[in-house]
Formats: C-alpha cells, sequence, structure tokens
C-alpha cells in the first residue's frame, strides 16, 4: 500500500486501477466465458445415439424454436416465475418497508427470521407444503371445520396454486432482503419533506420511498424470478402435470435422451427469453440521482391512531406484518411435527409421539457428515463471494470499465442457467481448469451464483452512496484501507449483511448444481434429495427441526447478548 | 384569509415531549405573530428542533397544544398543516430535478396543472436558481441545493415557513449572503418565519424576536435588542453576545447597598440589587473613555486578543477577572501587564434572576 | 493453490475402488465389513436417478470403478464409450445366477460382455385395494375413468414408454413403427386426465399413495406396495396380461474399473451370504434362484414380498418386458415431455 499514486478524484478507482478489473475479466472468462462457450458450442453440434458428432448444425435451434411444447413451457416456466416473484414482492416489499422503517428494537431479529426457513431443505419444504395443501391436508381440514367448506377440496394441491405459492414461499425472503436493504437508506428526513409538502402516506411511498427503493426490489424480484425459473423440481412435485416447466425438459435432454446439444440450444432459448424479462424489469426500475444523506430510517413510528381510518390502517399493517411470518413458519411446524410423528411416512393423520428419529439422528454419521460438509461449503462460499463481491462492486462502481452494465449482466448469467446446465458446464469446466471433484469444486461451483447476488446487493448500495464521502476520507489522510474500514464498510453494512445472507441461503440449499460437484462426500441438500428417490427418513425431518429451532434461538440469543439496535436520539 | 386581530398566528400552549424517560421539551408557552421573523435560539439538545417538528406536525406533543390561525393543529398530520419546513440537510428528492421538486408541493396540494410551472419558475427565481431548474440534486453545489430547498417550501405560500438550521452547512461567506437572502425573502413574500439555529449571530441580525432556550426550557422570550440589553438570567447573558457574569453577595450597611463579587465591589445605586448581574464586554471603557464612569477601577491588562474591529481585553483586579471590549486603534494598542483604569454605568449591569 | 488442506479424492490409489450405485443396494455396514476383511476401502456414491447416473458419469462429475444401471441403458454407455467389457472368469460366483434370467444373451452387445446382474425388479400395475375392489389385471384400468385424477405415473420416459406401448399391444415394445407410435400418443393423450401427479421417486410415490392422493398407477417398485402395507394400508400388485415392464440391475466396468480388486468386490457380491442380506435387508429380488434364496437364509416372509417366488413360476419371464434400448429415445422423450406438457 506504500508506494500507491497519490488518490485521484475517482477516490477508490485509483487502487481498483490496479488490482481490480484483471480480476474481474478473469472471473468471467473462467466462470462465465468458458461455461458459455461450451454450452453455446455444444448447442450447435449434432447428436447421434446420446454421442456429440463435431458438425455444426443449426437444427437444434430449429427444432426448440418449432416445438409447440418449449414454446409452451417457456411461456409457462417465464409467466409462472413472474407470478411468483410478483406475489413474493407483494407481501415482502410492505413487509419489508414496515421492518426498516418502522421497527426498532428487534428489527435484526426480524430480517433473519424471514430468512430462517429457506434454511431448511426445499424438498423438506415441498412435502411440508403437500401436507399442508392436500386434499386430507391442513389447509382443508381447517376450512371444513370452519365451515368454509362442506367437504375437502382436492383444488389447493396438484394445481397453478400450489407451484405459484411454494415458489413464492421460497421468493419472498430474497425479495424481502433486497427491499430491505434499498428502503433502509431512504432517509427519513424525505419522507418528511414530502409529508411536509402536503403528501399523505401513498403519495409520499409512490414518489419518494419508490423510486428511491424500486432497485432494491428489482434485484431481489430479478432474484426470486431467476430462481423460480431454475427451480423445476418444485412444480412438478406440487403442480402435478401442469407444473411441469422448461427445465424439466431440459433436464430430461441432458439425462435421459443424452441428447446435449438439444437441451443445450433450449438452455439458451430459456437463457435469452429470461434475459428479455430481466431487461424489462431493470428497464422499469431505472433511476436517477444519489442519495447525499446516509441516515438511517429509524426512528420513525406510526402515529398514534386517531380516527376510524387510521385504526383500520393500523390494524391492516399488522395483519400484513404478521401473516408473512405465518406463512413463513407453517411448513416448519408441519416438519417439526413430523420430527415426532412414528410413522415412517408423512402424510396425516399422525401416529403418535417418538423420539426415534432424534436417537437415530445421533448415530447417523452419514448425515451429520453431510450437515458438516453444507455447513462448510456454506460459509467458505459466503466468505469468499463477500470478498470478491466487494472488490467487484467497487470496481464497478468507481471505475468507468468499457460495457460494464454487460459485464455486470454477464457474471449473473450463472444465476439464469437452469442447475443441470450450469452443473455440467462447471463440471466440464473444472475439469479443463484442473479442479478437482469435491469440496473446492462444490465451492466455486456455488459462488459462480452466490457471488453475483451479493455483488449486485452490494453495488446497487454502492451506486446510491455520494463518492464523495470516500474522496473526503482520503482527503483527511486516511488511507484506502481505513478509508474502507472506517467510511465505506460501515455505509454498506447491511448490504453485505444481506447479501451474504441470501448468499449463505443459496448455497445451503442448492441441489442440482452440487449433484454434479460434490463427488464422493455429498451434502446435505444432496443427502436428502438421493433420500427422497428411496428410503425417506423422518430423521431428516429431525435435523432439518434442529437446524431450524437453532437458528432462531441462536439469533434470539445473539440479539439478547449484542443488544437490541440503539433508538436513535433526537434534538 | 389573514387575520391579525384574533391574535397571535401560531400559539403553543404548555407544549411539552418526552422520550420514554427523557424530557425533551419541558411545558413551554410561545406566540408567534403574523408576519414574523421568529427564531428559536439555543445549543445543540436545547429542544429547539423539537419544539419546530412539533409545529410541522412530524411529532406529537405528549402535552399542550399547538394552535395554528386560531385552529387546534396538535394532532394534524405534517401533509394537512400549512406549514413547510425547510430541512437541515435540505431533504431534496435526489431522483428528481430542482424544479421537479419545487414543484412537489403544488402537485401534492392539487394545484392545478396549468399553474404550476409559473408557480415554479417564480419560486426558483425568487431564490435566483433559474439557470438550475433542471439540474438533479447531486450535480448543485451546497447553497444551491439550499436555496432550491427554500424555493421549495415556500412555492406552496405556507402560513408558516420553519427552518431548521438551514445555514448550517454553508461557509461563513455564503451563509452571511444567504442571511440578506431570507430576510428580504421573508419582507417580499410576507410569509411567517420560524426559524432554528444555534448561532446568536444570525438570530440577532435577522430576527423580530427570538426564544432562547436550553436543557428543554425556554429561557427568554424577547426582542433582540431587549434580549441583548436585558438578558433574564447568566445562560441568556453568556449565550448572547459576551458578558461578564459577575457573581458575589449584595451587603446592606448603614443604607449603601454593595455588591462584592472578588476584588470588586460595587456602591449600587438602589436597595434591590441581586446577587448575580451581567455586564456586556463593551460596556467596560478603558483608559480615558472611563472618565465619569459610574464605577472606576484600576486593573492591570492580562491579555488583549486583536479582532480587527475591537480588541478583548482580559483585566485582572487583583484575583478576579474581567473581560472588556475597546475599539482597537491604530496606535496605543493595550499590552498585557500594562495597568489602565476602567469604568462602566449601573445602568449596563443587569441583573439576573437566577 | 487450491484444495490445499482440503478433502481430495484420491481415485488412482490401488487399494481403494469407488462404486456408483443406489440407496439399499450397499449398506454402509456391508461396507465397512468388506473392508475389515479385504483392506479394500470402497467409496459408495448413491445416485438418485438412471439419468443422474448418466449424466454425471458422462460429464465426469463423477469418476467411478463400477456403475449399477440396467441392461437396457448399456448400449448408450457402450456409444459413449464410458464402459469397459466384462470378463466374468473373473467373477466365478455368477454361477449362483439365477439362470432363467438369460442375463449372458441380454448383456452381450457386439459380441462382448458388458457386466453381471446384481438385482432385478418389476414394475407392475398397484392399487389401493379398498378403493378398486376386484384386482385389475390389464393396464387399461389406469384409463379407467373412474380413476380420474388419481392415478400415479413416475417421470421416466425410458421406463414408462414400454407399459404404454404395452398397452396398446405393439408387436415390439422398443421397436415401435409409426402407427404404434401415433397409438401411444393416443393413449398418452387419454392418459393425461386420468394422471394427478408424476411422482419424483420412490419415496414421493409412497407418500401420494398414502395420502391419498393416487389409488392405482404404474409401480416403480413393488417395495412401495410392501411399505404402504407395512403401515396398515391395503395395497396390492398385479401382473397385467399385456406384460410387465421388468429391469436388471448390472455391475458394470468403467474403463478404470478393470482391475482385480474390482472384480472382487463384485464376485463377493454375488455370494449367497451377500445376496442374502441384500435381499433380507431390502426387499429386492437380489439375483439368486428361489432355492438359493431359502439356502442363503432368507426368511419366508420376506421372500412372500418380493419376486423370487414369482420367478421361479412356469413362464413368469415370458409375461415380463424386460428393458431394451428403444428405437429412437429422442422421439420416446419428446412425445413424453409433449405428453407432461399438454401439447401432445
Amino acid at each position: 500500500m506504500t508506494d500507491l499514486p497519490p488518490p485521484a478524484t475517482g477516490g477508490f478507482g485509483a487502487l481498483l486501477r490496479r488490482v481490480s478489473p484483471l480480476t474481474v475479466y478473469l472471473w468471467l472468462m473462467a466462470l462465465v466465458v468458458l461455461p458459455n462457450i461450451l454450452l453455446v458450442g455444444t448447442s450447435f453440434l449434432k447428436s447421434s445415439g446420446g454421442v456429440l458428432v463435431y458438425e455444426p448444425t443449426l437444427a437444434n435451434y430449429s427444432r426448440t424454436l418449432a416445438s409447440g411444447t418449449v414454446q409452451l413451457l417457456i411461456l409457462r416456466t417465464i409467466s409462472t416465475a413472474f407470478a411468483a416473484a410478483l406475489v413474493a414482492a407483494l407481501i415482502a416489499f410492505p413487509l419489508a418497508f414496515y421492518v426498516s422503517r418502522y421497527m426498532k428494537r428487534w428489527k435484526v431479529v426480524a430480517v433473519m427470521l424471514v430468512v430462517v426457513p429457506l434454511w431448511i431443505s426445499l424438498l423438506m419444504r415441498v412435502f411440508a407444503w403437500r401436507i399442508i395443501l392436500g386434499e386430507n391436508g391442513v389447509l382443508n381440514s381447517f376450512l371444513v371445520s370452519t365451515g368454509l367448506l362442506t367437504e375437502p377440496s382436492d383444488a389447493f394441491l396438484y394445481s397453478r396454486f400450489a407451484v405459484i405459492l411454494t415458489l413464492a414461499y421460497m421468493a419472498i425472503p430474497y425479495v424481502f432482503v433486497s427491499s430491505y436493504t434499498a428502503l433502509e437508506r431512504v432517509p427519513q428526513s424525505l419522507i418528511e419533506a414530502s409529508q411536509d409538502s402536503g403528501a399523505g402516506l401513498w403519495n409520499t411511498f409512490r414518489n419518494v420511498v419508490w423510486p428511491l427503493s424500486k432497485q432494491g426490489l428489482a434485484i431481489g424480484f430479478a432474484l426470486a424470478f431467476l430462481l423460480a425459473v431454475g427451480d423445476y423440481i418444485t412444480p412438478s412435485m406440487v403442480g402435478g402435470l401442469d407444473g411441469t416447466m422448461l427445465g424439466m425438459v431440459i433436464a430430461s435432454q441432458f439425462g435421459m435422451a443424452g441428447n446435449w446439444p438439444l437441451g443445450a440450444a433450449q438452455s439458451v432459448v430459456l437463457i435469452a427469453a429470461v434475459s428479455l424479462v430481466l431487461g424489462l424489469i431493470f428497464w422499469l426500475a431505472r433511476s436517477r440521482g444519489i442519495l447525499q444523506s446516509v441516515d438511517a430510517g429509524t426512528g420513525a413510528e406510526l402515529r398514534a391512531p386517531q380516527t376510524l381510518r387510521d385504526h383500520l390502517v393500523l390494524w391492516l399493517v399488522r395483519v400484513a406484518v404478521v401473516l408473512p411470518y405465518l406463512f413463513l413458519y407453517l411448513p416448519l411446524i408441519i416438519i417439526t411435527v413430523f420430527s415426532f410423528n412414528a410413522s415412517q411416512i408423512q402424510t396425516l393423520p399422525l401416529t403418535g409421539f417418538t423420539l426415534d428419529w432424534y436417537v437415530a439422528l445421533w448415530g447417523d454419521q452419514n448425515l451429520i457428515d453431510a450437515f458438516q460438509r453444507t455447513m462448510i461449503v456454506a460459509l467458505v462460499t459466503v466468505a469468499l463471494s463477500v470478498v470478491v463481491g466487494i472488490v467487484f462492486a467497487m470496481v464497478f462502481a468507481y471505475r468507468n470499465l468499457p460495457f460494464s452494465r454487460l459485464l455486470q449482466s454477464g457474471i449473473a448469467i450463472p444465476v439464469a442457467i437452469p442447475g443441470i446446465v450450469l452443473g455440467i458446464s462447471i463440471v466440464i469446466t473444472a475439469q479443463l481448469l484442473g479442479i478437482q471433484p469435491g469440496i473446492w469444486r462444490v465451492i466455486i461451483g456455488h459462488m459462480t451464483f452466490v457471488m453475483p447476488v451479493v455483488m449486485l446487493i452490494i453495488l446497487n448500495r454502492l451506486q446510491r452512496l455520494d463518492p464523495s464521502y470516500v474522496q473526503a476520507s482520503l482527503d483527511l489522510g486516511a488511507d484506502y484501507g481505513q478509508t474502507f474500514r472506517h467510511v465505506l464498510f460501515p455505509m454498506i453494512r447491511t448490504a453485505v449483511l444481506g447479501g451474504a445472507l441470501l448468499g449463505f441461503t443459496l448455497s445451503v440449499d442448492e441441489v442440482i448444481v452440487t449433484l454434479f460437484l460434490t463427488g464422493t462426500e455429498p451434502t446435505l441438500p444432496i443427502y436428502v434429495w438421493n433420500q427422497m428417490r428411496f428410503g425417506f427418513t423422518p430423521s431428516v425431518n429431525a435435523i432439518f427441526t434442529l437446524i431450524g429451532v437453532a437458528s432462531v434461538v441462536l439469533i434470539l440469543i445473539a440479539m439478547i447478548v449484542i443488544g437490541p439496535d440503539r433508538d436513535q436520539e433526537k434534538t | 384569509m389573514l387575520n391579525k386581530s384574533n391574535g397571535p398566528l401560531l400559539r403553543l400552549d404548555q407544549v411539552s415531549k418526552a422520550y420514554g424517560s427523557y424530557q425533551a421539551l419541558q411545558p413551554t408557552s410561545i406566540s408567534v405573530d403574523e408576519g414574523e421573523f421568529f427564531s428559536l435560539l439555543g445549543p445543540s439538545g436545547c429542544g429547539k428542533t423539537t419544539t419546530l417538528r412539533i409545529i410541522a406536525g412530524f411529532e406529537v406533543p405528549s402535552g399542550g397544544t399547538v394552535h395554528l390561525g386560531g385552529h387546534d393543529i396538535t394532532r394534524t398530520p405534517p401533509n394537512h398543516r400549512d406549514t413547510n419546513t425547510v430541512f437541515q440537510s435540505y431533504a431534496l428528492f435526489p431522483h428528481m430535478t430542482a424544479a421537479e421538486n419545487v414543484a412537489y408541493p403544488l402537485k401534492m396540494r392539487k394545484v392545478p396543472a396549468s399553474e404550476i410551472p409559473a408557480r415554479v419558475t417564480e419560486a426558483i427565481g425568487q431564490v435566483e436558481m433559474s439557470k438550475f431548474a433542471e439540474r438533479l440534486p447531486h450535480e448543485m453545489s451546497g447553497g444551491q441545493r439550499q436555496r432550491i430547498a427554500l424555493a421549495r417550501a415556500i412555492v406552496g405560500r405556507p402560513r408558516v415557513l420553519l427552518l431548521d438550521e438551514p445555514l448550517g452547512a454553508l461557509d461563513l461567506k455564503l451563509r452571511e449572503q444567504m442571511q440578506h437572502v431570507l430576510v428580504h425573502l421573508q419582507r417580499k413574500i410576507g410569509i411567517t418565519f420560524v426559524y432554528v439555529t444555534h448561532d446568536q449571530g444570525e438570530a440577532l441580525s435577522m430576527s423580530d424576536r427570538i426564544a432562547v432556550m436550553s436543557g428543554g426550557r425556554l429561557q427568554q422570550l424577547a426582542t433582540p435588542r431587549d434580549l441583548y440589553y436585558q438578558p433574564a438570567n447568566s445562560f441568556v447573558a453568556s449565550f448572547i453576545g459576551k458578558s461578564n457574569v459577575i457573581s458575589g453577595t449584595v451587603e446592606t450597611n448603614a443604607g449603601r447597598t454593595v455588591l462584592r463579587s472578588g476584588a470588586l465591589s460595587i456602591q449600587m445605586p438602589d436597595r434591590a440589587a441581586k446577587p448575580k448581574a451581567a455586564l456586556r464586554y463593551e460596556a467596560i471603557a478603558i483608559g480615558p473613555e472611563s472618565e465619569g464612569r459610574d464605577v472606576v477601577f484600576d486593573a492591570n491588562v492580562d491579555d488583549a486578543l486583536f479582532l480587527g474591529n475591537s480588541v478583548e481585553i482580559t483585566l485582572d483586579l487583583g484575583g478576579s477577572r474581567l473581560v472588556a471590549m475597546a475599539p482597537s486603534q491604530r496606535d496605543g494598542q493595550v499590552r498585557p501587564g500594562d495597568p489602565v483604569r476602567a469604568g462602566f454605568n449601573f445602568r449596563d449591569l443587569v441583573p439576573l434572576d437566577d | 493453490m487450491l484444495g490445499l488442506g482440503l478433502p481430495r479424492i484420491a481415485s488412482a490409489q490401488t487399494n481403494e475402488i469407488t462404486i456408483f450405485t443406489w440407496e439399499t443396494y450397499h449398506d454402509d455396514p456391508w461396507i465397512e465389513e468388506y473392508t475389515a476383511a479385504t483392506g479394500v476401502k470402497v467409496n459408495v456414491i448413491r445416485t438418485g436417478s438412471v439419468d443422474e447416473m448418466y449424466a454425471q458419469t458422462r460429464s465426469g462429475a463423477i469418476e467411478a470403478d463400477i456403475l449399477y444401471f440396467d441392461t437396457g441403458s448399456v448400449p448408450r454407455y457402450v456409444e459413449a464409450g464410458l464402459i469397459a467389457p466384462f470378463d466374468a472368469t473373473k467373477t466365478p460366483n455368477s454361477s449362483l445366477i439365477s439362470p432363467s434370467m438369460d442375463w449372458v444373451n441380454r448383456l452381450t452387445l457386439n459380441g462382448r460382455l458388458w457386466g453381471i446382474p446384481y438385482n432385478w425388479g418389476t414394475q407392475p400395475l398397484m392399487f389401493n385395494k379398498d378403493a378398486v375392489g376386484d384386482e385389475p389385471q390389464t393396464w387399461a384400468a389406469l384409463w379407467d375413468p373412474k380413476y380420474a385424477g388419481k392415478v400415479s405415473m413416475f417421470d421416466d420416459a425410458y421406463v414408462t414408454f414400454p407399459m404404454i406401448a404395452a398397452y396398446v399391444k405393439a408387436a415390439d415394445p422398443f421397436n415401435l413403427t409409426d402407427d404404434e407410435f401415433e397409438a401411444c400418443a393416443d393413449a398418452l393423450r387419454r392418459l393425461r386426465p386420468q394422471v394427478g401427479t408424476i411422482a419424483r421417486g420412490f419415496d414421493d410415490a409412497q407418500t401420494i399413495y398414502a395420502a391419498g392422493d393416487a389409488v392405482i398407477g404404474y409401480c416403480q417398485n413393488i417395495a412401495i406396495v410392501n411399505n404402504l402395507n407395512g403401515l396398515g394400508k391395503n395395497f396390492g400388485y398385479s401382473f397385467p396380461t399385456e406384460g410387465t415392464p421388468t429391469w436388471i440391475d448390472c455391475a458394470i466396468l468403467t474403463p478404470k474399473g478393470e482391475r482385480q480388486e474390482v472384480y472382487d468386490f463384485i464376485n463377493a457380491n454375488l455370494t449367497r451370504e451377500w445376496q442374502g442380506r441384500f435381499i433380507t435387508k431390502s426387499f429386492n429380488n437380489g439375483v439368486l434362484t428361489e432355492a438359493e434364496a431359502r439356502a442363503a437364509g432368507v426368511p419366508e416372509d420376506i421372500l412372500l414380498k418380493t419376486n423370487v417366488i414369482d420367478q421361479a413360476t412356469d413362464g413368469f419371464w415370458k409375461k415380463m418386458i424386460v428393458l431394451q434400448p428403444p428405437e429412437d429415445i429422442d422421439r420416446r422423450l419428446q412425445m413424453w415431455n409433449d405428453f407432461k406438457a399438454g401439447t401432445l
């Protein structure tokens, strides 16, 4: 750090000029371009009886585009994912608004509690939803017992409703965290200025809060949308036949048919269609201006209700806050209940109380190993992704790289690639680069989709920060390290935390890509995945109950030890 | 619309505010007249901003009432109050241009769209920012943002304009310039100003009346002149301008009342003297100027600070100290150690209540 | 730099073999026992589906010495150059394999042998006896409007298509003519409204039946029926007159698996003791004859839950449709995908 040139007007620009653009290009090359060249390249090859024939052809594309099934499934996949992201946004955004602006003491707890349900394996949550939505399920029992239905309906499960509901369920935390980090940065003074100008709640939201937070929402929405597009397992398990998504067809080309070129072409078409939607989302969310004041949005108070209308609003607000939590924790309650159920099989009615599954857990070394591996992978992945994500976000924020937008989207591509395709591309790339199967392969594979998420959330924050803070710090004699530690990091801390949380969540529950990377040592989701096909044991319920309970308890303990957020003093 | 005859435009009656156990504002009553330039002055934490936020409607008082134009607005939300605020941080909407920021209150108050451009242009013109109408906030300097914030607050022609340390972030020169702009503007548009500041100079130069606050309490409410010459207590005396606070004992002996403070012993003209009094620096005359003053005494110069147009001289009276302010002179400057004669008049000795 | 101090797979080590198998095929205690007895370390990787195994092997994600998959998949592995010919002389215990399986014939391609059986199973018609009444003896039951929305299938074109072909009475379920394809398409179209959901796997199917979301269906594995009955349900299965698709899973070598210790492991897997325990613990069929299975000490009640006794009956294998490589998996898969999408 000693021989750095004097800080230029670009703040970190000078430092970043030396180290970083190269790393951005390297990352793109190794983890985006190379796998994608393989993917795109393969899509122009022929396949004969499951074997690649190295002859260029456009046949895969003409077949893909001409196929009514592919057309229908692209439309269905995209519309379903969009609907799920939309539902998630409608639930998560108001919640994020409330938590970020009106909660004080339990703010962090409220945020963490939204994310914890996603640490429970996808498959477990799907099973839980089946138990809730099934003909003999919880929802039907409730509706019949309250007299809302005269007899159980089979319309809930194996329907589009179930697909959108479960996908939205998984999307909520992503939309929430991303929106939260954006909303938190809308200064309270701007909201007051708007009220002062005569704007009511709605106008203040529409004209001030929304323009300043919609980009954050868009990132969360895009993430939720991408994950929903990529998840073909959930729709097929709760949606019945009509839950078939394009990912399923693509996976069958890579698996059963062994027709990689066709599968690759279908993937490329899907990625193109998804990119269009994403482009549209970000175009709609484009905004201008830089936030100059950085006072966090704490301390606002809901006005004490005066009129009937106030009471109504307050009541609605309470419902809007509590309901999402109920929604998020319902499947976990189901999992917990079944971890004490005496039956091998997960259906109602319950058959009796047992602790056998917990006892069995202690003896199940494979399960415990898998859990440990999952934690190592997730923590290392997140730690590395945060470091790389911060550096990359700073490169994009403070350096005028050519084609910056394009590069950013490029880095994010792996998030949009169907799991099986990404898994195969990474395996082949890893082999080309000489990375052995095992934990490092998994970590690097996970980083391809975790890092972009972390980066995007931090970048969104950086782009809204006044660069003069950094310049001021450098000007005051702080070196780059000090400036980062004392000035920049405190301002992006919540974004880093949010990104890390989402990254952890993504890593901890990943199945399809990991399947191709783990080699002989499965992670917990893989273990559960394989169990589901053959010989599922309710011990899995037990371990996830423990994980869920431990997470919640740890969060609460941490909060009590660290102490709740201090209220800001007012003069 | 104007109802001067019905008493004050804005009236705070026993308004108080507590945050939990912390009493930010003790019960306070203040009245502001129509067209008045009214200032709330005090150090940070004195309760002035809380008072302003209660008037603006951002805080609901824990007790007391707020009336505007005879109507109780204590619990009226900010968007339904006929007040506008210039925020300390300016609080310009970063995603809107200057013109859009200024148009915002008009749109929110449902001013017909056809009227808006003209009024925006007018308001921006009044703060001399016409050239910058299409800039985004981050493309403007601090002073420019300040003017736009002002334009946004006056464009809706509120009955009361609230200004929360609006000049705090500006440099000295800009600050003085803006003081003139504000006073000029206030006279021109005739809006009542309630101005929060910790800068006594600012308050004295611009205000019609000033409420001095400290520790959540109103210390004194008076015109700048009265505050200056008749401070009610030692806090006001030391906060407004520069005063010596003489604190001692009053002795009545054989019909004579004497205030003793250290080496100083003053024969007071009346019997009702208080043991504490304020004496402005400039009320103490030095050298030949002290001839004929009611009280004359000898002292040594302890220190002399040259301030340009004046010299601040610390006098040592054999243990106790007094500070005098004398006009500076090209020749004959005083130096530390010089013996001098000094004096002041009884009427400059302001008895303090505390 | 990467991999420093972190676990790596020492695949090239000689005293170590890696097998790519299925849940219940090689339980950990058996493997530990084997290692203790021979000093050969066995890495076990379990797959979730035929497709996953193929994709993971082909992409190089998993480099195993032995793969376990069915006879019908042999040709595509051969074509992709992923497997090596098998030398049965190195596994003398192959003499214990039930000869009625006709395995040498089924595993010979291009004049060479490509593996050796480890387990086999049937995919019959299964049903909830309480809901169905008389035991149906034909696949046509799946098309019965009575069961609309309550039919369960599983997502595997490779395995499902032969059943559909059998239902439309195709001459050779693995070599369909265009007309027969059209008949299959028609059958699938009519099947769609019948199907409530497609099971993602064995356990999934079990849950679906147990929850009452399906009452009849194409059975992926008769263990589902056994398990459901073990839970107090009343399920049964039948071998329909049109024929029942059947698979024979074999131990198959990759090129790097052509080593003596690998052959030794496969040979050990064929002993009476190993097979007897395998059948007893997992209710799989193994590869023994009825007599050998009894000799291996498999209890009678367990034999009844398998097809080991069935296979000894006359003409059993004639009624079975042992999976073979289809004429055009692409075409079948596309039709199946169209079926799922609802565009067929």
